[in-house]
């Protein structure tokens, strides 16, 4: 964090339209993402999100046909003059379907393919994926199965860790929780927590369960219809819930409890980023 | 009195041998709304597949409406209980939406007038403008595709309806607008059980709760009664509503710990205000402890 | 989740091999060696009682891999049903040229000792070639095949897309299952159905399955792409070969593979140098000749 000159990601009156679709996607949207920064991205579906992760990484508008205005520059690299694979080396990308995601038979394939397209010596790929694995916590004994026999949970770490391996400044988790069970989201946001702890990367998470990502984020940003409706950090962003609400993003329901609270004149500190605080507070308006 | 759903001793073993129900007894009666939670691989979705017939008991049975779904004909077992798959794409099998709503009546062998009035009605019901009737399934998006799952397997007009994750990958928005629907079809006389990880989708809809774990019943209730249960619940890997974790965590200042929604903790907490409990606890804490 | 068995097991193209069996210890190449090698045995002997060594051979590699055997039961069933057709296509339909011993009689079908003969040589030959197959597709691994394809030095982009093939035909035959389900739950009975309506439903499973490939296909190339995948490498990057690196084909596998060599010389030479795998010289065919009061075929 700090001052650095050049941001991660910078977004620049970008607006994007999928071919054969009359309405824009994305509407004239200007955001700056620095480097080390955790950014989640919140936002009902059909908002643009999704796009919006793609244009940072190539996939728009290499992959996808449409039109585009603007610019979009990630970590020095504009968009539209490199491919996606040459960005997909400084920007990773993970899926929302672990499944989806997956090219080879086994988890070792899986973790090794991005480091062989990359050609870096076979010494150096054996200590990356170790190296991978320890922060995904991926049990050696993993290496030899095929992912798709794995819990949902286990599939994504999987996924994770065969872009965390590449080292990427930049990781982009496009709704990583979302197809996944409870105990799969926890180990997916323990990866996360681990990765903010470890690894000094850019790191943007599109979620719609965000009772995690509140306390993880340093900068919230709503993405409502194709436009930035709000960015800040969470307890800014959070502290007007009414205003999320009716832009159907739901917050942890604690801060609603919270919020509830205020309006009743019994609390008059911030909202909560986490349920544990929530429930302090809760016991203090008890108690008061 | 005969129920919807008996279920009678079951025991399911997949054909790789994977044992994944063990011994269980559930009757759900005409007109609830239950839900099925549970973590993954707890037996939620082997149970509901053997309650559609689906999937046939490998010991013990399946009574729908007093009739075993052994003896039952395909025919008959999908006009009793109605499944919906979570993922639209796997029963997408027609090149238009029409088609598409008509193919299970049309399977019943009913007429082309008959077909059509299901349809119609069945389209009527998930809110299907007539505008989409000959568009293809497939290129709707994913919330329409959803609707269209669902208007087919009204059309065979099934009393019980099964729905598979019906919230999993949708906002906020399109969740609360697929569970009112269900809610509205719960209200039309149809018994409705849902399959989900989302707690506060339970909170907020289902009357009734079964927590599966490894196989087994673990909990059946009413909901707020099974939310309340935070140590069985721990072992199932279940997390209830933060709202039910709120007010069991401070039960001892007097909150009652069933709970569910928001609304419910904050009249909680005015009421405790109101009559001053909290001070009480806190002069009996002052008391007991000096 | 499923599968926590106390013996712990690989998944292979068939089924599942225990992580003990003595074949892991060899480098993966000689999975594909044995497959394109000693499938030719079969077609080089004629004389069936060496097939049946053969056959014997087979099941004891079987038992030495620690294949479970689960799956050679489901498949002698199958080779036995064959069997039947087999000898009924060569005795009934087999033909008759001047000089065949005539045997019996069915109506108006002469039933001779050559047609007969010629059945029970076609169908141990078969039976060893396809335990042969059996074996490679119950210890192999898709990697295992990818890996062979890889050592030969075949560009990576062809090992790739096979690669992929398989991991479609995998998940395309869970979507079948599912979709079969939904439409069962749609009250389509099959069963109820004159055949004219069968084979039109059936069109019925293609529709999904081919929306659902399209979908994946869009998903696999954002993935390949977002992991720096290109055709022909990254720019200035030549591609590593890891998974490659980490087997050394060493002493084993050479013998493994010399030993194989060896027996495919040693059987062209019998075969094309002498008579002593050839029908005429089989000692089984004239003894059951002999039972049978012919003396022997040809």
């Amino acid at each position: 964090m700090g001052a650095v000159a050049e941001p991660a990601i910078k977004v620049e009156d970008l607006w994007w339209k999928y071919e054969g679709r009359k309405d824009w996607a994305l509407k004239g949207v200007n955001l700056t993402i620095e480097r080390g920064e955790f950014v989640g991205i919140v936002g009902p579906n059909e908002s643009g999100k999704t796009t919006l992760v793609m244009a940072m990484n190539g996939l728009i508008p290499n992959n996808y046909r449409g039109v585009m205005k603007g610019r979009v520059v990630s970590v020095g690299m504009d968009t539209r003059e490199h491919t996606t694979a040459e960005i997909a080396r400084r920007v990773g990308f993970v899926f929302s379907d672990p499944e989806s995601q997956f090219l080879t038979m086994t988890v070792e394939e899986e973790l090794a393919f991005g480091l062989e397209n990359m050609g870096l010596p076979v010494e150096e790929i054996r200590d990356r994926i170790r190296w991978a694995m320890e922060i995904t916590r991926l049990d050696e004994e993993f290496l030899e199965k095929p992912p798709y026999e794995l819990s949902g949970g286990q599939k994504q770490r999987v996924a994770i860790a065969a872009v965390l391996a590449m080292k990427p400044d930049v990781i982009i988790l496009d709704e990583p929780t979302s197809m996944l069970d409870p105990i799969g989201k926890s180990e997916v946001f323990d990866v996360l927590v681990q990765l903010r702890r470890s690894y000094n990367a850019t790191i943007i998470v599109v979620e719609h369960r965000l009772e995690d990502i509140a306390y993880l984020a340093d900068k919230m940003i709503l993405l409502y219809y194709g436009e930035v409706l709000r960015v800040a950090p969470p307890r800014e962003f959070f502290d007007n819930i009414p205003f999320l609400l009716k832009h159907y993003v739901y917050p942890p329901e604690i801060m609603i409890a919270v919020h509830r609270l205020r309006e009743e004149g019994l609390y008059d500190g911030p909202i909560p980023l986490r349920f544990e605080e929530g429930v302090k507070i809760i016991e203090e308006v008890l108690r008061a | 009195m005969t129920h919807a759903i008996e279920v009678r001793n079951l025991t399911f073993v997949y054909p790789d041998g994977t044992l994944a129900l063990k011994g269980v007894d559930l009757v759900i009666d005409e007109g609830e709304f239950a839900a099925f939670i549970g973590q993954n691989g707890s037996g939620k979705t082997t149970l509901s597949k053997n309650i559609a017939g689906l999937l046939k008991p490998t010991e013990g049975e399946v009574l729908l409406f007093g009739r075993s779904t052994k003896e039952m004909r395909i025919r008959e077992l999908a006009t009793s209980v109605g499944y919906v798959f979570q993922n639209p794409d796997h029963q997408i099998f027609n090149m238009t939406v029409y088609d598409e709503i008509a193919f299970g009546p049309r399977n019943l062998l009913l007429s082309e007038d008959e077909v059509r009035e299901r349809v119609e009605e069945a389209a009527r019901i998930v809110g299907l403008k007539e505008e989409y009737m000959e568009e293809s399934p497939f290129f709707l998006p994913k919330g329409l595709r959803q609707r269209v799952a669902i208007a087919s397997i009204l059309a065979l007009r099934p009393k019980v309806i099964i729905v598979d994750e019906p919230t999993t990958g949708q906002d906020w928005k399109q969740s609360i607008e697929i569970m009112d629907f269900l809610k509205h079809l719960n209200g039309l006389g149809h018994t409705i059980i849902i399959v989900t990880h989302e707690m506060e989708i339970v909170a907020r809809y289902a009357e009734r709760t079964v927590v599966m774990a490894e196989g087994r019943k673990l909990l059946d209730g009413p909901t707020n009664k099974v939310f309340a249960e935070a140590e069985t619940l721990r072992k199932a890997f279940v997390k209830p509503p933060q709202p039910t974790r709120a007010a069991h965590a401070l039960s001892h200042y007097g909150l009652r710990p069933d709970v569910l929604s928001v609304d419910e903790l904050v009249t909680e907490i005015i009421r405790l205000k109101a009559s001053g409990a909290g001070d009480n606890y806190l002069a009996q804490r002052s008391l007991g402890g000096r | 989740m499923a599968g926590q068995g106390v013996r712990r097991m690989r998944r292979t193209l068939l089924g599942y091999l225990p992580v003990d069996s003595p074949i892991h210890s060899l480098h993966p190449i000689i999975k594909t060696f044995f497959l394109l090698i000693v499938s030719t045995y079969p077609l080089l002997i004629d004389a069936p009682e060496w097939n049946i060594v053969g056959i014997v051979a087979m099941f004891i590699i079987f038992i030495a891999s620690r294949v479970q055997l689960g799956i050679l039961k489901f498949y002698t069933t199958i080779m036995l049903n064959i069997f039947w057709i087999i000898f009924i296509a060569y005795t009934f339909f087999g033909g008759y040229a001047p000089g065949y011993h005539i045997i019996g009689r069915v109506g108006p079908v002469l039933i001779s000792w050559e047609n007969v003969s010629w059945a029970i040589t076609v169908y141990l030959r078969m039976f060893f070639a396809i335990l042969v197959i059996i074996y490679f597709l119950s210890v192999a691994r898709e990697r295992d095949v990818i890996l062979g394809l890889r050592w030969l030095r075949l560009p990576y982009v062809v090992s790739y897309m096979i690669g992929l093939a398989f991991r479609s035909i995998g998940l395309s035959i869970i979507d079948f299952h599912t979709i079969r389900e939904a439409e069962r739950a749609r009250a389509l009975d099959l069963k109820e159905l004159p055949l004219t309506h069968k084979i039109k439903k059936f069109g019925l499973y293609i529709v999904p399955m081919v929306a659902l490939a399209l979908r994946r296909t869009d998903e696999v190339s954002n993935a390949l792409d977002s992991r720096g995948f290109k055709f022909t490498g990254l720019k200035g990057h030549k591609r590593t070969d890891y998974l490659l690196s980490k087997y050394r084909f060493g002493g084993k596998d050479a013998v493994a593979v010399g030993a194989m060599l060896a027996i495919m010389a040693v059987l062209v030479y019998l075969r094309y140098f002498t008579l002593y795998i050839t029908t005429q010289h089989s000692l089984l065919l004239k003894y059951i000749g002999g039972l049978l009061g012919v003396g022997s075929g040809g």
